[in-house]
């Protein structure tokens, strides 16, 4: 089979290419030379391959792969930040690499839908938050915490009410009164429409009796750019964690009105709880580590120990109060029973929301609208380009002297054509179906194989295939994978598809 | 102050990570945020926090810069602020004046930053605060005219540009609401894939459209597999580089403003930036015509306004302590490591951080020139490889860069379907730049739009009547008007020549 397809691309070759080039010289006259050189370029190959394995082979049973933490939001946020110090201090306990891997989108489901379905052989963790609470609620997602079994919880940040430093209110009754008064003028952010901060200041709403519309949300991506609106005058009142807006309110641009937490925080004992002025509520956002449903004992009790000796190291104290979370460690059945007592109270407030039933409304003129705008002005488009375009087709002939601008479209048009015609050449087109069954093939057999074989076999026999020797294809592999070896396995720690085989990547 | 930055231990680290900075820029698929982030925790192991400054600035610099090599040579873009160099940057390449246009490339970005730094130093509280000044719906005009920039500036092409815009919005609809954060289609839900629900990267899709779209042109316009894919062999003369600038020295210094500005608004980064400028140079060119034909300042102008809007990016994170982008905000996690609180109270007194921060960045653009200079040379030295093994590496990588983006097999053949898409869309004259931008501008002129109008209570005036709002409007419509008005003016001209 192979040889065959070997000898159809040697006749291929002599179609195509008639002429003779310097690099497939040595391949034709020195037969034997080629053999030894593909010998020679899959050595190292093979080489730093199996030193992989043997590196593997020497630690322990328990340290055979790299391990990785699942993190649901994008690099360079909070939430990535933790999950990097945890990669790195476990990867100091257990002496093998533990990686962080961003699986974002989807408001966070398609993160922790990855770790809940991971292989639970304790390699894989997810940095769980919040959403997980509220999420299954809002039918953006099928998943509990029910779908993992949860290690601990590092901490727990209370939502606060920040206004502007002149702003007319002075306490969060004040606020409030004023949104009964003047229902939906006033103007609220800190995350999406049902993120945490929305609902933490709809459950305020609920507790003070004041209907969910008498203040309008403004959905915004997070606290950072929420506060730019605030201090714009853009916005009446943010709701986010102190810590987040810690930098504003020092700066004495804005004020903390009151913050939503059982007691007063030690570090900010100025500043009163809502519950002090007469609104019975409290909301924090979590986060936690959690191993998928059906980890075995043994491993997660091992792993349990472990997290919970950094939890509660002094670099951890540190690292959480320079970024400004507010700790709170759980161990196991203690988190697993604070996210039962979550799940009801958030499953409350998503009721009073009326957010089961979908997030649009206010004003929105909701997800279909764009795509559906953006479909009518396609078909416009293309109506007219496909007149305009026989219009010119017509034309053309007569208009042949036209100048400068007016020859541009022409130019271009001229230039597709030949593009397309250059396409349907019978030569083109088996070189193109040829290389996009090659590509397909590639794509797919890399999770089976893994990335290095099918590179391998990839580039070797492109290279070939379009008049290379074989030795020269083995070469380049050899090289193209040494250097993403290198570059992004080593340093920059990605996990490429390691394949059924055990080969580390 | 210099002199303290100028010590041998500063100075490794800092080309170390500047030379890193290439690489990732120049790789698409490594973006300069994963560049920045993956320094950051390096830069703490040096108890100097001039040297984790040093690093994470130069990274941040030198990794879009870089992004233009390969989009010279290659026409594939390195990052998303640099799609604009796949225009002229390429037509000059392939006019075998490549060297000459990363040259100048080099030279602009390293002078765009400089500019943008100055502007950081000098007027960083002032412009911060019109920055402020911006809100929901002066953003959606901002991304609405960043679209048309660059559907307009496909020359003849208007229609089929705006089209592109318009796919590429429509691609990134699929998924998530953004303002709801409910599955938008009900199909999806039906198929049940995550992977859908979470919708097109914009990386992926990039990566497709240009690099795998660019290799299968290759392969059908039968050219040969042995010789050199690019005429790369051209001495780089820095002289003719340099009396280049100074004869563009006007486009240079607008750019590097409208840069700096874009870059100042938190919300809209570098990418805008390039194409807003972009357009701006063709719209004050004496020689529209030329531009995506290989015109100077169609090199020039994108290229000083993307390293001045990282320089941008830094001044309402300096000033407020809100990030510009992705990058800054990962920068502004750092600074508050190194006990640095970013806010006014950091201009109000002589600080010395802050001193050191701006010196850093001063220097980091006079070291890009020897940084870059390398950069350009090794990539030239690649280009030599016979065109089989550089065709079939851009393959290899353009997965590879797939793949690491998400760690998902689902971003690979998102990327080899629109390298298919792509490379068809092309043959029927679609132009591919303004459906990449529409793919990244389209969350922000949706969303924009929308929480406007959640905010505004459904009134569409203030959409046209707020003053700002207003100037961008204008601003859109003379933008849109201007050639078809430019070319009935020299219609109406020629009989009398």
């Amino acid at each position: 089979m192979l040889l065959n397809w070997l000898k159809q691309s040697n006749r291929f070759k002599q179609v195509a290419e008639p002429s003779e080039f310097p690099g497939s010289v040595t391949t034709r006259f020195f037969p034997m030379l080629r053999r030894i050189g593909v010998l020679c370029c899959a050595f190292p190959v093979l080489f730093f391959l199996v030193a992989e394995l043997k590196a593997d082979e020497k630690s322990s049973a328990v340290q055979q792969r790299t391990a990785t933490i699942i993190c649901p939001w994008a690099p360079g946020g909070g939430t990535d930040r933790v999950a990097r110090f945890w990669a790195d201090a476990l990867q100091k306990e257990y002496g093998k690499p533990f990686v962080v891997v961003n699986r974002t989108g989807g408001a966070g489901a398609i993160g922790h839908f990855a770790g809940a379905h991971a292989k639970p052989d304790g390699n894989t963790l997810t940095l769980i938050t919040f959403e997980l609470s509220t999420m299954h609620r809002m039918k953006i997602s099928r998943l509990t915490f029910r779908d993992y079994e949860c290690v601990l919880q590092m901490n727990a940040d209370p939502a606060a009410i920040i206004v502007q430093n002149d702003a007319p209110w002075k306490t969060v009754q004040e606020f409030v009164d004023a949104a009964r008064a003047k229902p939906g003028q006033l103007k609220m952010s800190g995350t999406a429409t049902g993120g945490a901060w929305d609902l933490a200041r709809i459950g305020m709403q609920r507790a003070a009796d004041l209907p969910v519309d008498a203040i309008t949300w403004v959905p915004h991506q997070g606290s950072a750019p929420s506060l730019v609106e605030l201090l714009g005058g853009h916005l009446d009142a943010v709701c986010c964690s102190i810590p987040e807006a810690i930098a504003q309110v020092t700066s004495g641009k804005l004020r903390v009105l009151a913050v939503m937490s059982e007691e007063r925080m030690g570090d900010y004992p100025d500043i009163p709880t809502v519950k002090e002025q007469g609104i019975d509520w409290a909301a924090v956002a979590w986060r936690g580590l959690a191993l998928p449903k059906g980890t075995p004992a043994s491993v997660m009790d091992g792993l349990t120990d472990v997290c919970l000796k950094i939890a509660n190291s002094d670099e951890f104290r540190a690292f959480m109060a320079k970024n400004g979370y507010v700790l709170k460690i759980r161990g196991p059945e203690e988190f697993a029973e604070f996210l039962a007592q979550q799940d009801e109270q958030w499953n409350e407030v998503v009721q009073f929301a009326g957010y089961q039933k979908g997030l649009t409304g206010n004003n929105d003129p909701g997800p279909l609208a764009l795509p559906m705008l953006l479909v009518a002005g396609l078909a416009a488009g293309g109506a007219i380009e496909f007149f305009r375009s026989r219009h010119r087709a017509t034309t053309e002939l007569k208009d042949d002297s036209a100048t400068g601008l007016a020859a541009a479209p022409a130019s271009t048009l001229a230039e597709t054509e030949s593009l397309a015609s250059g396409g349907s050449s019978p030569v083109a087109v088996s070189q193109f179906g040829w290389l996009i069954l090659a590509m397909i093939v590639y794509v797919g057999a890399m999770p089976w194989t893994g990335f290095a074989i099918s590179t391998f076999i990839f580039v070797t026999l492109l290279v070939r295939r379009f008049g290379g020797s074989l030795a020269g294809g083995a070469l380049s592999a050899a090289i193209i994978i040494l250097i993403i070896w290198l570059l992004f396995v080593k340093a920059f720690l990605i996990q490429l598809p390691a394949g059924v085989l055990g080969l580390p990547f | 102050m210099i002199e303290q930055l100028l010590t041998f231990e500063v100075l490794v680290p800092w080309l170390a990570s500047m030379a890193f900075g290439i690489f990732v820029g120049a790789t698409p698929g490594l973006t300069a945020t994963m560049a920045v982030a993956l320094i950051v925790p390096i830069s703490f192991q040096f108890s100097n926090p001039n040297v984790g400054l040093a690093m994470i600035i130069g990274v941040s610099f030198t990794a879009i810069f870089a992004g233009d090599i390969p989009a010279t040579w290659l026409r594939i873009p390195g990052t998303p602020a640099s799609a604009a160099a796949t225009l002229d940057g390429h037509a000059m390449a392939k006019q075998g004046r490549g060297g000459l246009a990363l040259m100048l490339d080099l030279i602009c970005s390293c002078l765009g930053g400089l500019i943008g730094v100055i502007l950081l130093i000098l007027v960083a509280q002032p412009l911060a605060t019109l920055a402020l000044k911006f809100s929901d719906f002066e953003y959606f005009w901002l991304g609405v005219l960043g679209l048309s920039m660059s559907a307009l500036v496909c020359q003849g092409n208007t229609m089929r540009g705006l089209m592109a815009a318009m796919m590429g919005v429509l691609i990134s609809t699929v998924g998530m609401d953004v303002v709801t954060g409910v599955p938008r289609y009900p199909l999806m839900e039906t198929l049940g894939s995550v992977d859908l629900m979470g919708g097109f990267n914009f990386i992926p899709v990039m990566i497709g459209l240009f690099g795998i779209a660019e290799v299968l042109r290759n392969v059908t316009a039968g050219a040969s597999w042995s010789g050199a894919s690019i005429d790369a062999s051209e001495k780089l003369s820095t002289k003719e580089a340099l009396r280049t600038v100074v004869r563009y020295k006007w486009t240079v210094l607008s750019s590097s403003l409208t840069g700096t500005f874009i870059g100042a608004l938190p919300g809209a980064g570098a990418d805008v930036a390039a194409w807003a400028a972009y357009g701006q140079a063709q719209k004050m060119s004496r020689h529209p015509e030329e531009f995506g034909k290989g015109a100077i300042e169609g090199v020039i102008a994108p290229t000083s306004a993307n390293n001045a809007a990282v320089a941008g990016a830094w001044i309402p994170a300096l000033v407020f302590g809100v990030p510009g982008d992705a990058v800054t905000a990962i920068v502004l996690g750092a600074m508050l490591m190194y006990n640095i609180t970013p806010g006014p109270q950091l201009f109000e007194k002589d600080n010395d951080q802050v001193n050191a921060i701006f010196m850093i960045a001063l220097v980091t653009q006079f070291l890009l020139l020897p940084a870059g200079y390398l950069g350009i040379k090794t990539f030239g030295w690649l280009l030599r490889l016979p065109r089989r093994v550089i065709l079939t590496s851009v393959v290899v990588f353009s997965v590879v860069g797939a793949f690491a983006l998400n760690n998902s097999m689902f971003d690979v053949y998102v990327m080899l379907a629109f390298g298919v898409i792509g490379f068809f869309l092309e043959t029927r004259g679609v132009p591919l730049a303004p459906l990449v931008l529409g793919l990244i501008l389209g969350d922000l002129v949706e969303r924009k739009l929308r929480t406007g109008l959640i905010s505004s209570g459904g009134d569409l005036t203030p959409l046209f009547t707020r003053p700002l709002c207003a100037f961008l409007v204008l601003i859109l419509v003379s933008a849109l008007v201007a050639t078809p008005l430019m070319q009935l003016i020299r219609k109406i001209g020629r009989p009398t020549q």
